[in-house]
């Protein structure tokens, strides 16, 4: 560009020691190129390089799927009688639980729900009077009893009643996870067990979404026996005095404690026949059909 | 004197142009606006270098990328610098990923990388009904809820692109790191490289000026020039206009895309009303961003809008 201009000065210069008349001509000509010149100079330093167009390359962004696995499983027949609470306000839907109770009618178990239905696959609030009473009534038949994310806490009398029902033999599952409004500790902490509100999540390895963990660490127990690996889907860890039964990889971590820390999503209690699982929704379908989750 | 009308008057003088974006929740419309104020500053060949201010605490997917590729567009004629004020979080973030140079302050809040998809189908699907026909089963709800949480880590996947791609060796971070969603101070923001300096306004405009190897230029409030324009091409609509948009109570880009091309025809007297009260108001100025409040209008509702 320098070199151009140059040029152009010269022939305007060539120009002006011409004759009278060029010269008249040209001096404006040669004022205007002096004065272009110098706003050149005094506005501009360089020049814009714009950078690279980014290739972003989104077409080489992978749709992520699942492993799914069949389950397949030649159910032991016993028998027996398992109830399922729903007269706490209990946060789940009976949807939810359907393989849990197809499970459990395989292996010919007889599952009947505490609480009253609504229709819609929830159950209708009791007073705590009529929910004692019904408590004590069911118990008094059942082998086993679940409490899944109940939100209206369980009353020093009920914590009795289950208390008894262990101390007796009976089985007690709860379950529960972080996402929901629920009141389990109120009887896990009876039995030494404490479900804990951050969410697990996994940003290295994840089914779908970062919430989605993988569990394949499991401690010797006949609960995961012929467990390899299991997907839980925002799970929450649980505390207990008792044995853990499953842990969790050093890239799980938790969203209220800081620090790399196995969690434990699965445990006893130290009687031996309470179990906590802080979790849910690994064994509704779909989900039931992810790895070992069935 | 002779200077002065030299430095003052000369007609070739770079200018430098400054886009505010007060707090603003990026959706179709304000999308709509700083997309206009950045053609605005494309189609200026005096414009050398631009200055975008920006806080904003995201808003909806589709607006954000629509901003990001129109920033990153106008980046390859002219540079870009953004100022992040208070907030420029998620869908914000990813609009000043475009950017030649990201500037903040130390106490402004960045980052928030990532997406809601919301609300998710249940986990059972809905009970079909024998009252409605539907040609596929996931027609009404668009997919399973697991189909969602696919598209989810999809559009996580494709932001991460954007940062990591922009960003490039300046990253001092990992990517499961910025993906976590975290805000960082301008200061951390510095320290793992996801802007490039610390300044205030004035910093900004020289970095502009010097990236555009400018020197001596004017300053351009590219809100007040566009608003002027659209202004006089508004003055240019005589009589009352009709355009018949279907829209019941709002307006689109259609009809100020329509006025500010000069339509005289097409918009309805209810639309007509409210760009008036738009223009006439207190605000002086379509082209003036709405307060927060204001701002936050959610879109019209969705089965599962992507949000930033």
């Amino acid at each position: 560009m320098l070199a151009s201009l140059s040029n152009a000065l010269w022939a305007i210069s060539r120009l002006a020691f011409g004759s009278a008349l060029r010269r008249v001509l040209a001096i404006p000509l040669l004022v205007a190129a002096v004065y272009l010149l110098i706003a050149l100079f005094t506005f501009y330093r360089g020049t814009y390089d714009a950078p690279e167009i980014v290739d972003l390359k989104f077409e080489e962004i992978t749709t992520p799927i699942s492993a799914h696995a069949i389950f397949t499983e030649q159910p032991e027949v016993r028998s027996g009688l398992l109830v399922i609470d729903g007269a706490h306000d209990n946060e789940f839907d009976t949807t939810e639980i359907v393989s849990l109770v197809t499970s459990l009618a395989d292996q010919g178990i007889t599952v009947d729900f505490m609480g009253v239905p609504t229709g819609f696959g929830g159950f209708r609030r009791m007073t705590s009077t009529d929910r004692l009473e019904m408590l004590e009534t069911k118990l008094r038949q059942a082998g086993g009893l679940v409490v899944i994310s109940p939100r209206e806490p369980y009353s020093e009398a009920e914590q009795g009643l289950v208390g008894r029902f262990v101390e007796k033999g009976g089985r007690l599952l709860l379950i529960s996870d972080p996402t929901r409004n629920q009141q389990i500790n109120t009887l896990a902490e009876e039995f030494g067990l404490s479900f804990q509100p951050g969410v697990l999540y996994n940003q290295v390895d994840y089914d779908l979404n970062h919430h989605n963990i993988f569990v394949q660490d499991f401690f010797a127990d006949p609960v995961t026996d012929r467990l390899s690996q299991v997907a839980f889907y925002t799970a929450g860890a649980i505390r207990s005095g008792g044995p853990a039964l499953a842990y969790t990889d050093g890239n799980t971590l938790s969203t209220l404690v800081e620090g790399i820390e196995p969690f434990y999503p699965l445990a006893r209690s130290s009687q031996d026949n309470v179990l906590a699982v802080g979790v849910i929704t690994f064994m509704t379908p779909p989900q039931n059909t992810i790895l070992d989750n069935g | 004197m002779g200077s002065s009308v030299f430095f003052f008057g000369y007609p070739g003088k770079p200018k430098i142009a400054v886009i505010e974006i007060p707090f603003t929740v990026i959706n179709d419309r304000s999308s709509f606006e700083i997309g206009a104020m950045l053609d605005y500053v494309r189609d200026d060949g005096s414009i050398k270098g631009v200055v975008i201010s920006l806080n904003t605490p995201g808003g909806g997917a589709g607006p954000s990328e629509e901003l990001y590729f129109e920033i990153a567009r106008l980046r390859e004629k002219k540079p870009v610098v953004v100022m992040m004020e208070d907030l420029v979080a998620s869908g914000g973030f990813m609009m000043a990923m475009a950017a030649n140079h990201v500037m903040a302050k130390p106490s402004s809040f960045v980052g928030d990388v990532g997406v809601i998809l919301s609300p998710l189908p249940s986990i059972i699907p809905s009970r079909p009904s024998d009252r409605e026909g539907v040609t596929g089963p996931f027609k009404l709800e668009g997919g399973s809820r697991r189909h969602f949480v696919t598209m989810t880590e999809q559009l996580r996947q494709a932001f991460a692109r954007i940062v990591l791609s922009e960003r490039g060796g300046k990253l001092r971070t990992t990517k499961n790191e910025i993906l976590e969603g975290n805000l960082y101070t301008g200061v951390e923001a510095m320290q793992v490289g996801l802007i490039d300096s610390l300044g205030g306004q004035t910093d900004a405009i020289a970095k502009a000026a010097s990236l555009a190897g400018v020197a001596n230029f004017d300053l351009v409030d590219v809100n007040t020039e566009v608003s002027r324009v659209f202004n006089q091409k508004l003055e240019r609509i005589n009589g009352p206009v009709r355009f018949e948009s279907g829209l019941s109570g709002g307006f689109g880009a259609a009809e100020i895309f329509a006025l500010l091309n000069g339509a005289t025809a097409g918009v309805s007297d209810e639309t007509s009303t409210l760009l008036r009260d738009l223009i006439d108001g207190d605000s002086g100025s379509l082209l003036t961003l709405p307060p927060p409040g204001e701002a936050s209008a959610p879109s019209p509702p969705m089965r599962c809008p992507t949000v930033f």
